[in-house]
């Protein structure tokens, strides 16, 4: 009898239950529900643990039968052979490049604008408002046929730039499309959750607007920036579409390109793919690791995704 | 120090009028507090003040100046939110020293001032702590400290109780008093709570549909209110008010015949009341100024039976209704025995009763009685 | 302070809003506005193949597409029949894949929003899917469903429930299946993230009230936990499904749309379009049919629901 209450005392207490009486059907639903979401993170990891075991086998073992879950010959080797036969250096450069700008030019304008949305009343307010968030709607597939055409003889600037077809710039142009309208949006549904008598407090002590902006609201903000920016990182990041349409050379490909170039006409280069895959992959595990709280409250701010 | 002074202030936003051209002086080193139920306009005469609004129309003086013009920070003044406001990301010490800094004052006289501030306030162990980590009542003497340090002309307090809870509100009213007493700064400040204004006030301007109802000494505002709305607004629970026709008695005193009992007038309220003879008057009459005869005394009295007893330890509040139908409260002493359903005989203090007319809300009898000058404290 | 330097932050202070929206809106003029402009202008345009000049062509973009071409076999009266079967494929996609990734999002949601030890980590865990790449997991699940060396059909035979290698992907209703399954990989975190987040704003004394009164799990669920859910659910699936209706990456490296035309949707027949003619009017007509399908959808939404999915 001692034995046995303190074994299921122990448990009861690893389960975090107080009260004696309810335990049994306590247990059985916390049991359950440990169960449900166990069997439900293995199924969808699986997938991820796959092709990250892909990515560490050889071609070999790769095409050959029965299929192995645990590499035997684990290996690096893909990961090498992508930078050496392939110019994935550029492919990541790239990648880096468009991500970064497009986030340092969202974030920017979409705080400052966020911010000017949330506190000041002027002309059209409501409306601006109103068109740059229904901006998000409108299906970046769709423009696929203007950006092109666009890029390739950008106006105003054309003379200077000539075509920007195949560059970064063309994508950066083109992120800030589907990004900064969340930007602003994010940011001005952030701003509105800072007591405005902050602002005010801050005019008493002797701040100009611009100062009491940048002294006392914009470091308060950084929860909001940093949710901003992680998501539009990933965006730009994950994005295909456009660059599958503007890009076509190293110079300017990013890493979704790169690894949809494994798949040739008839053969796909799996082993190879799936290393290029874990690479384009690996910021957005990260991220979703490290940042996830921010990924939620930019997501529940904003309540729109691309 | 100074003393504040608004002329014919009026304050526009798209269609609706928050602020009704009101004057008022407020003079140098009073406690001035604008009292009236939300959506009267204190918090827009407040924000006025400060330069956080700029008016539609009239003159904001602080001091002899000028200040229609100036912004929130050229104008010498500090300010208490509601909500505290405190910077979160700054220390306690980097808000109170925030505006000093703003206003390039040398280093030295921050730091004392800041010293100062904090020892007055005793939060000086809580200099290197952020807001954060401040229970209300702390973060209250913080915002209070940063007004403290910029010694202005002028304190405007935006309801700063209002988010304490009921024993730290009265604490902290105490305190208000004790540090008005020492800084003797002008201050205005705003509340929609009466008992906090009759408490702090040495000044105290009734607010109501943007309009100031009545200025004075809190006592003489309560004793004597000018209209039905300051009459009813000030105490709590409120001034009972009785609506009858004025009739002129056999004996030629007067009466307000109340539907089936009668009130005898005092003799003193003939005069103003002379014109509203054979008209309907409201006789308003405070719930502690009515007394409970249990035994019937003969004249003067109203038969009422007891509806709820309310004891609230220092008094019991009795919900009755007359034998005329009409509903009236009354706070008596706790130790008076009394049930529901007791018949009971109401007499009224016939020294604070107050007239009004049923049309206008005007008081017939204000100006009849005398004005208590306003002192600061 | 000196008056001039007064004047200037006053200046200053009164540029303060142009100077903060001016640039964006400029950007989103350039970036968004322009754009849609030509959008609108190049659906009603056809490059001359002789002269190689644009010419505006009145709605033959539209008609050559949409509707059934003169002479020609129509479908439902007067469409074409590759605008019928694109946009069935469409609605079965997006309807398979939104539903089943709903139901599965919002039961993981309820699982989650539990009391639970390690919450944070099941949370973490759940919501990765979606951030990776679209075309990595698109190509991760091809690898999935490959039919010689994928992980699908090695598990299956590995069990016994299958003997031979079945080619999901270039099966029409296996790939379709397959696609499906993708789709609901990628976005049920998403699904997840937004319901979390609106089972949050439920009031904890009103399940006890619920208890009190001897609601059972059900009748908990409808009587509290959905008329709070409800915004965040509108949210999530508006999105959703108007996300889903332009996505193209799953569907063009898992399986390009084939075999045949078994699961070309508009997207991808859409930039197979645009790429197809040598010239930019019809795809651009294409598009024009997404926006305004999309924005069709919407309205519908607002209008069903009363309320704009955006604010809610």
């Amino acid at each position: 009898m001692s034995t046995d209450s303190s074994k299921l005392n122990r448990i009861r207490r690893s389960l975090g239950l107080e009260t004696q009486n309810e335990w049994p059907s306590v247990v059985r639903e916390r049991l359950g529900t440990y169960a449900l979401l166990s069997v439900y993170l293995v199924v969808i990891w699986f997938p991820i643990y796959y092709i990250f075991i892909t990515s560490l086998k050889p071609t070999s073992e790769v095409l050959s039968l029965p299929i192995t879950f645990f590499p035997q010959n684990p290996t690096v080797g893909n990961y090498v052979d992508i930078f050496v036969n392939r110019p994935f250096e550029s492919y990541t450069l790239n990648s880096v490049m468009v991500a970064t700008t497009t986030t340092v030019i969202c974030v920017t304008l979409g705080t400052l604008t966020g911010y000017s949305f949330s506190r000041h009343d002027f002309f059209g307010n409501k409306t601006l408002l109103l068109s740059i968030v229904g901006a998000r709607m409108i299906p970046p597939i769709a423009l696929i046929v203007p950006f092109f055409q666009i890029m390739a003889n950008p106006p105003l600037i054309g003379g200077l730039t000539g075509s920007l077809y195949d560059t970064r710039l063309a994508l950066i142009f083109t992120y800030t499309f589907f990004n900064l309208p969340f930007a602003v949006w994010i940011m001005k549904n952030y701003f509105d959750g800072v007591p405005e008598s902050l602002d005010e407090q801050a005019r008493i002590d002797g701040c100009s607007r611009w100062e009491a902006f940048f002294k006392i609201i914009l470091p308060m903000a950084k929860p909001g920036i940093a949710a901003t920016a992680i998501l539009a990182f990933i965006f730009s990041w994950n994005e295909f579409v456009f660059a599958l349409v503007l890009t076509s050379s190293e110079a300017a490909q990013t890493l979704p390109i790169a690894v949809s170039l494994f798949v040739a006409d008839d053969f796909v280069d799996w082993a190879h793919l799936a290393a290029g895959g874990m690479i384009a992959a690996l910021p957005g595990i990260l991220f979703g690791l490290f940042f996830q709280q921010y990924i939620v409250s930019g997501l529940t701010q904003g309540a729109v995704k691309e | 120090m100074s003393k504040v002074e608004l002329t014919e202030l009026v304050k526009r936003f798209d269609d609706v009028t928050a602020v009704d051209g009101i004057s008022l002086e407020i003079p140098d080193e009073s406690f001035t507090v604008l009292v009236g139920p939300s959506g009267c306009g204190k918090t827009t005469t407040l924000r006025l003040v400060a330069g956080l609004e700029r008016a539609t129309d009239g003159e904001i003086h602080i001091g002899d100046e000028l200040v229609n013009d100036k912004r929130a920070y050229e104008r010498d003044i500090a300010m208490v939110f509601q909500n505290y406001a405190l910077y979160p990301h700054k220390t306690v010490r980097g808000n109170m020293r925030f505006g000093l800094e703003q206003h390039n004052t040398p280093e030295d006289v921050i730091t004392d001032r800041v010293q100062e501030a904090a020892e007055l306030l005793q939060i000086e162990e809580l200099l290197n702590r952020r807001p954060s980590e401040l229970s209300g009542g702390q973060q209250q003497r913080v915002a209070l400290g940063r007004a403290i340090v910029r010694d202005p002309a002028v304190f405007l307090m935006d309801e700063p109780l209002s988010n304490l809870d009921a024993k730290l509100r009265v604490k902290m009213r105490a305190e208000l008093n004790k540090l008005h007493d020492e800084l003797s700064t002008t201050t205005v400040y705003v509340t929609h709570d009466q008992v906090e204004a009759m408490t702090l006030a040495d000044q105290i301007a009734v607010m109501d549909d943007g309009e100031i109802q009545q200025v004075g000494a809190p006592t003489n505002v309560y004793m004597n209110p000018r209209n039905m709305f300051v009459a009813g607004f000030l105490g709590s629970p409120s001034m009972n008010f009785l609506e009858g026709t004025l009739e002129e008695s056999s004996t030629g005193k007067f009466e307000l015949e109340l539907g089936g009992d009668t009130h005898d007038v005092p003799d003193e309220f003939v005069d103003p009341l002379t014109p509203y003879l054979d008209d309907r008057v409201v006789l308003g009459i405070r719930p502690e100024n009515i007394a409970l005869n249990k035994d019937g005394v003969p004249a003067n009295v109203h038969p009422a039976t007891v509806n709820v007893v309310e004891p609230q330890g220092e008094k019991t509040i009795l919900e009755l209704s007359l034998d005329t139908g009409q509903n009236i409260k009354a706070a008596v002493d706790p130790d008076t025995v009394v049930e529901r359903g007791d018949s009971v005989n109401l007499r009224f203090d016939r020294d604070s009763l107050q007239y009004f007319d049923p049309e206008t809300g005007e008081s017939l009898t204000h100006d009849s009685k005398p004005e208590q000058k306003v002192t600061p404290t | 302070m000196s008056t001039e330097k007064q004047t200037l932050r006053r200046i200053l202070d009164r540029l303060f809003v142009p100077l903060t929206v001016g640039p964006t809106l400029l950007w989103i003029a350039a970036i968004i506005v322009y754009p849609t402009a030509k959008l609108l202008i190049s659906s009603f345009q056809f490059r001359n193949p002789v002269t190689n000049e644009m010419e505006f062509v009145g709605l033959r973009n539209f008609r050559r597409l949409v509707l059934a071409r003169e002479g020609g076999s129509a479908t439902f009266g007067v469409f074409s029949p590759e605008f019928v079967a694109v946009t069935k494929n469409t609605v079965v996609y997006v309807g398979c894949s939104v539903t089943i990734s709903f139901l599965l999002g919002l039961g993981i949601a309820l699982l989650l929003n539990k009391d639970l030890k390690g919450r944070g980590w099941f949370r973490t865990a759940v919501i990765v899917p979606w951030i990776l790449p679209y075309v990595m997991s698109g190509l991760m699940w091809r690898w999935m469903f490959q039919a010689d060396f994928g992980a699908i059909n090695g598990l299956l035979q590995q069990l016994g429930v299958i003997s031979g290698n079945v080619p999901f992907l270039s099966d029409g209703g296996l790939a379709m299946i397959a696609l499906i399954i993708a789709d609901v990989w990628v976005f049920t975190p998403f699904i997840i993230i937004i319901l979390l987040a609106g089972l949050q704003n439920v009031p904890e004394q009103l399940y006890d009230a619920a208890e009190v009164d001897g609601a059972g799990r059900w009748s908990r669920f409808w009587n509290v936990t959905y008329p709070f859910l409800k915004p965040s659910i509108l949210v999530a699936l508006t999105i959703r499904i108007i996300f889903d209706i332009r996505a193209l990456d799953l569907v063009w490296v898992m399986t390009g749309g084939g075999p045949g035309k078994a699961t070309e949707v508009w997207a991808s027949w859409l930039y197979r379009t645009a790429q197809v003619f040598n010239s930019p009017g019809p795809g651009a007509a294409l598009g024009v049919v997404l926006l305004a399908v999309t924005f069709a959808i919407v309205a519908i939404l607002y209008k069903v629901f009363g309320e704009s999915p955006y604010e809610a």
